[in-house]
């Protein structure tokens, strides 16, 4: 089972209630064959921009962040189950990948064009493209005819 | 011809090939063509001059001295992994204007890299973590990794 990572915005509340609500969003998770691995608390603050959802406006929210293992086939389930809670304003399911290792090609990047092995590339594949000729089809191998 | 040449001056002369005397032959080294000396070594005094020759012969296969670095976008040469919760960092790469990915002949960073930050943004601002039409006020003042003025190749803003 893959790792995932929600991100949730909570609306503002009192810190019992605060607490029943991860309870049920963690609760979710559990009840869907699902491990929770970590639970981060990212603080209370102003939204960077006003959120509606659930016939209400929000400008500030409570940020948690929960890492769980989940089989792929409840996620939607979970997403709808947390698209229905009144106090989630919003939620993101993000799949956790381990960054993968590349090297840096900008030595190649900052070249003048025509050294640039892209650039090279394109003026090859635009030399390949047969451009159409008029024939004269008679049977000459010079134009008989002023041109 | 012959009278042309007594005319010459007496340097000019040399400098025509067939008029001066060679005793050196053709040889190869490190991949060029190299003028050598012939000249048989008669006591131990001319063997050490050539020892010492020899040691000043160009070096064979060495690697370029004057090579320069490989220039490296700032997020590699750093290892950094930006984040969709870390808006510190992401919003280094917005405009405080408009809240606008700066393009990678601004960022400088390599194709790779500058593909993982706009995603990871999107799914910031997304998330409810980061906004879009601006550049959080808290972050606005933070230390500038380029300068949206000078890009690497001039642009339509």
């Amino acid at each position: 089972m893959p790792n995932y990572e929600v991100a949730l915005v909570l609306r503002t509340m009192s810190r019992p209630e605060l607490i029943s609500t991860l309870r049920r969003t963690a609760d979710a998770i559990f009840n869907k064959g699902g491990i929770i691995r970590k639970v981060e608390n990212l603080g209370t603050r102003n939204l960077p921009y006003k959120m509606s959802a659930h016939g209400s406006v929000h400008k500030q929210g409570s940020y948690f962040v929960f890492q769980f293992i989940c089989p792929p086939s409840s996620l939607h389930n979970l997403e709808e189950e947390y698209g229905r809670d009144v106090d989630i304003v919003r939620r993101r399911i993000f799949k956790m990948e381990t960054p993968e290792e590349f090297e840096c090609t900008l030595h190649e990047e900052i070249k003048p064009p025509a050294y640039r092995k892209d650039v090279q590339k394109m003026i090859e594949e635009s030399k390949k493209i047969d451009k159409y000729k008029f024939k004269y089809n008679s049977g000459l191998d010079y134009c008989p005819f002023q041109k | 011809m012959y009278v042309t040449l007594l005319l010459l001056p007496r340097r000019l002369q040399c400098i025509i090939p067939h008029m001066r005397e060679t005793s050196r032959s053709l040889a190869t080294l490190g991949g060029g063509e190299v003028w050598r000396s012939t000249v048989e070594p008669q006591s131990e005094l001319d063997e050490e001059i050539q020892k010492a020759r020899m040691k000043d012969m160009p070096v064979e296969d060495m690697k370029n001295p004057f090579e320069r670095e490989k220039a490296q976008c700032i997020l590699c040469q750093y290892k950094i992994v930006p984040d969709y919760k870390n808006v510190k960092l992401l919003s280094q790469f917005v405009s405080p204007y408009t809240g606008q990915i700066y393009g990678r002949h601004i960022t400088r960073l390599c194709a790779a890299q500058q593909a993982r930050l706009e995603k990871e943004i999107f799914k910031s601002q997304s998330a409810g973590f980061m906004p879009y039409y601006f550049k959080d006020v808290a972050y606005v003042k933070d230390p500038k990794l380029f300068d949206p003025d000078r890009p690497i190749r001039p642009h339509r803003f």
